[in-house]
């Protein structure tokens, strides 16, 4: 495009008639061959002539025109031509312009592939060019199938490595190729990098309370970056519609949809227009999750529970609201296969409904959140894991390390409580795990990041309770795991560390 | 004035694990749907709404009433009598369920739940080669089957002593889903409860490599192997589950369920019948015994030379 301007530049075609001095004889400045031919004579003509005439193209002719950006005129609409740039490709450019009204959004990243979703409107096929630079993205990943709701995953990537990325369709890049558009592949399986992660419980109020646990969170992490984020179910009030999920998520964290690839859970407003059997309603339709282990761990079949790894973390994702949590149910055997077959030195697990809280909801009282507790908690602890996260009682509740309790709140006991101090290294001391002790785990409910609901807050396996708006920030590097819970106005309310040196 | 009913029916047919609430309580939900009911009673709306309600409460004679109630209103609607035939089934009604849901099916026939509803119904009554039909339906209908209509099926056939055809639906969900652990360790504990050791192992066999080459699975193979009279398998298979093991971090290795796994593994290893490269290895070190062997090796070849020169 940008040298087919030039070109017409260079003809020298001006509108409006030739200049009054024309026919003076002189060739004055503001003449030239073609608008005072009487004056300057007749503009040389033919390809090779220097001049980019009006009958030539970079097609016809390249050597005064300049080579057609990404091959204009070999018969194939590539990544970066549209009918804008090269109609001899792409054809003519539709009366209605494309626009991307959803996304680009990141989902089950690994260390070697990703896969990017966007909507737009109208319908097109599905063009992804990436690449190292921004300015040259060299490798493109398409689908033919013309559709509003994209989805391209991009498999061959090198691990911890950044990549810049465009989307669009084959007739109009949308956006994109800038340094804005980028994702980072995550570190090999078992490799241990310095791992950020952002943890968001019942966020989807779509309101100040969820913007300011939002910028609470970009002001606290600068320009350290996201290596992954949670969504821990209730993600979009009141039904996990759709348009909810558009004010709730997509209209909140546009910049961290674009870069950091998230790992959401199905909360039971979520479950309120979904099925997790049939995988059907807005939350299924909204993300791609692995089925088939594509990002680490043991296939489960199904998105509404799946594991993967990131560098020398496994996570495990529960559906606590719409799957059978029976014990020889689907969801638990899988979760067993998965947890004997992982080699990853740390285990974070996560769901929505809490198996410890006396927040807005009870642990003691309510049957998903003893189901939780009494079944997928034995099978957790008997493999080691480390930190179990959820969200749907309104407030932050952290235990101690704890072990074996699963039981109502009143047959907790002394040795449950593996380690009763406040886990900081400043304090009691970080929570120790080393190889030969590999007992216990800290749960956190973290369901405030878009309302809190007063509560007696009173379970007394919790080392803190709080009823304040906020997020989780885990940071993982090599053997050792800090957790803070960052309230909305960026102040860090709690921390703790686990060490496995 | 409540929602349209087809919004409600949309909600409430196509989820019906869940029901569209507001941010309130169940309890606090059905109360503001009572008062409205009292101010438009003829809104069949929102007895569909407040019978989803109930239903989410598990008060299904409630959510059967408020369902009724709205049948009379809007006798038209085959989406209430699914409704109606959902909660039969959880009131064990389940006769009544299936000739409602005969009914509806007739008029909705690509309907992939009100098939798994009536599978249930008729596994409920017995009726063990309806259900095996529906199932069927359902699983083809449905876009995404999950692994849950698989095993509900095969465990109804099992239950039913058809365990034959319970593998064969397994086999399916594999052919379908993938090698999924949920599935086949359903099939190899089947295949082991009827001393099909072998078939057992062929399951397991079938496993993605990362879970099959687990410790865990080793052992299951280890097991398998020994009951089908293979010690040789066997003893491979659990000294592979002690090498894996070892080859875990110690975050792992130390874990419960390694630590009885190993205890487990190396139990069985012990139990074993001896195999001869076994007892060789146990009677001496392995150092040992190459050494021996290259002695033994020089002594012949000494004899060789000594009679070649002879």
């Amino acid at each position: 495009m940008i040298s087919l301007l030039l070109a017409s530049c260079q003809s020298g075609a001006i509108d409006g008639g030739p200049p009054a001095s024309c026919g003076d004889a002189v060739c004055s400045a503001e003449e030239t061959c073609s608008s005072c031919a009487s004056d300057c004579g007749g503009c040389p003509t033919g390809c090779g002539d220097g001049a980019c005439a009006a009958n030539e193209t970079c097609t016809s002719c390249a050597a005064d025109c300049g080579l057609c950006p990404d091959l204009c005129g070999d018969g194939s609409c590539d990544a970066f031509e549209h009918c804008s740039t090269c109609e001899a490709d792409c054809g003519t450019c539709p009366d209605t312009p494309v626009t991307v009204t959803r996304g680009p959004y990141l989902q089950s990243g690994s260390s070697s592939s990703v896969v990017i979703r966007w909507r737009s409107d109208p319908d097109t096929d599905s063009v992804v060019a990436y690449g190292d630079d921004p300015s040259s993205l060299t490798n493109v990943a398409k689908s033919s199938t013309t559709t509003g709701e994209h989805a391209v995953r991009i498999e061959g990537l090198a691990p911890d490595t950044r990549y810049y990325y465009a989307i669009g369709s084959s007739t109009a890049p949308l956006v994109g190729a800038n340094d804005e558009h980028f994702f980072n592949t995550a570190p090999p399986t078992g490799a241990a990098r310095p791992t950020r992660i952002w943890v968001l419980g019942d966020s989807g109020t779509a309101n100040d309370n969820a913007r300011s646990v939002r910028d609470a969170y970009r002001s606290f992490t600068g320009s350290r970056g996201t290596d992954l984020w949670m969504m821990l179910g209730d993600n979009a009030y009141s039904d996990g519609t759709d348009a909810e999920y558009q004010d709730a998520v997509f209209d909140m964290y546009p910049d961290t949809l674009r870069n950091v690839v998230l790992w959401p859970t199905l909360g039971n407003h979520d479950g309120h227009s979904a099925e997790s059997a049939t995988q059907t309603g807005p939350y299924y339709d909204i993300f791609t999750l692995p089925t088939a282990a594509e990002a680490g761990g043991v296939p489960s079949g199904t998105e509404a529970y799946y594991a993967f790894d990131y560098g020398n973390v496994h996570f495990v994702c529960l559906d606590s609201y719409d799957s059978d949590p029976a014990p020889d149910g689907p969801m638990m055997t899988w979760m067993e296969n998965d947890l004997a077959a992982t080699t990853q030195p740390w285990i974070v697990a996560f769901w929505h409904h809490p198996p410890y809280s006396k927040g807005s909801h009870d642990s003691d009282s309510e049957g998903r959140l003893e189901d939780m507790r009494e079944f997928a908690l034995p099978i957790l602890e008997s493999y080691g894991v480390d930190l179990v996260l959820s969200g749907h009682s309104h407030s932050y509740e952290r235990t101690m390390l704890l072990n074996g309790h699963y039981g109502p709140s009143n047959t907790l006991t002394d040795p449950m409580m593996i380690d009763s101090g406040d886990g900081r290294e400043g304090g009691n001391g970080a929570y120790l795990k080393p190889g030969s002790t590999t007992e216990g785990a800290v749960y956190i409910v973290a369901g405030s990041s878009g309302k809190t609901s007063s509560a007696p807050l009173d379970h007394p396996a919790m080392y803190i309770s709080l009823v304040e708006l906020g997020s989780v920030v885990l940071d993982v590097d090599d053997a050792r795991l800090e957790a803070t819970f960052l309230d909305d106005a960026g102040s860090a309310q709690d921390s703790f560390t686990i060490r496995k040196d | 004035m409540g929602w349209p009913i087809c919004v409600t029916m949309f909600l409430a047919v196509l989820v019906p694990a869940s029901v569209a609430l507001g941010h309130g309580d169940v309890h606090e939900r059905i109360a503001e749907l009572t008062e409205e009911i009292e101010q438009s009673p003829g809104n069949a709306a929102l007895y569909v709404r407040r019978g989803s309600l109930y239903g989410l409460d598990e008060s299904w004679a409630q959510a059967l009433a408020d369902y009724e109630s709205a049948g009379r209103i809007d006798p038209s609607s085959a989406d209430i009598d699914f409704l109606k035939a959902k909660v039969l089934v959880e009131l064990e009604e389940n006769e009544r369920a299936v000739a409602l849901l005969d009914s509806f099916l007739s008029s909705e026939p690509e309907h992939a739940d009100g098939y798994l509803i009536r599978a249930r119904a008729h596994v409920a009554q017995g009726h063990i080669d309806e259900a095996t039909d529906d199932y069927a339906r359902a699983i083809a209908l449905f876009e995404r089957p999950a692994p849950r209509y698989y095993l509900e099926r095969a465990r109804a056939l099992i239950e039913a002593g058809r365990v034959d055809d319970a593998l064969l639906g397994l086999r399916e969900a594999v052919s379908d889903l993938g090698p999924l652990a949920s599935v086949i360790e359903l099939a190899v504990e089947e295949e082991e409860k009827r001393g099909r050791y072998e078939g057992a192992l062929r399951w397991a066999d079938l496993l993605s490599p990362t879970l099959r080459q687990s410790p865990r699975w080793r052992a299951i193979a280890g097991n398998l192997a020994d009951r089908a009279g293979q010690a040789s398998r066997a003893e491979h298979e659990y000294r592979e589950g002690l090498a894996a093991i070892d080859a875990l971090p110690p975050a792992r290795q130390g874990t419960q369920a390694m630590v009885a796994l190993r205890a487990e593994l190396a139990g069985r290893l012990q139990t074993l019948a001896p195999s001869p490269s076994t007892q060789l290895a146990s009677a001496f070190p392995a150092g040992l015994v190459r050494q021996g062997l290259a002695l033994a090796i020089l002594v012949a070849l000494g004899i060789l030379v000594i009679r070649v020169r002879k």
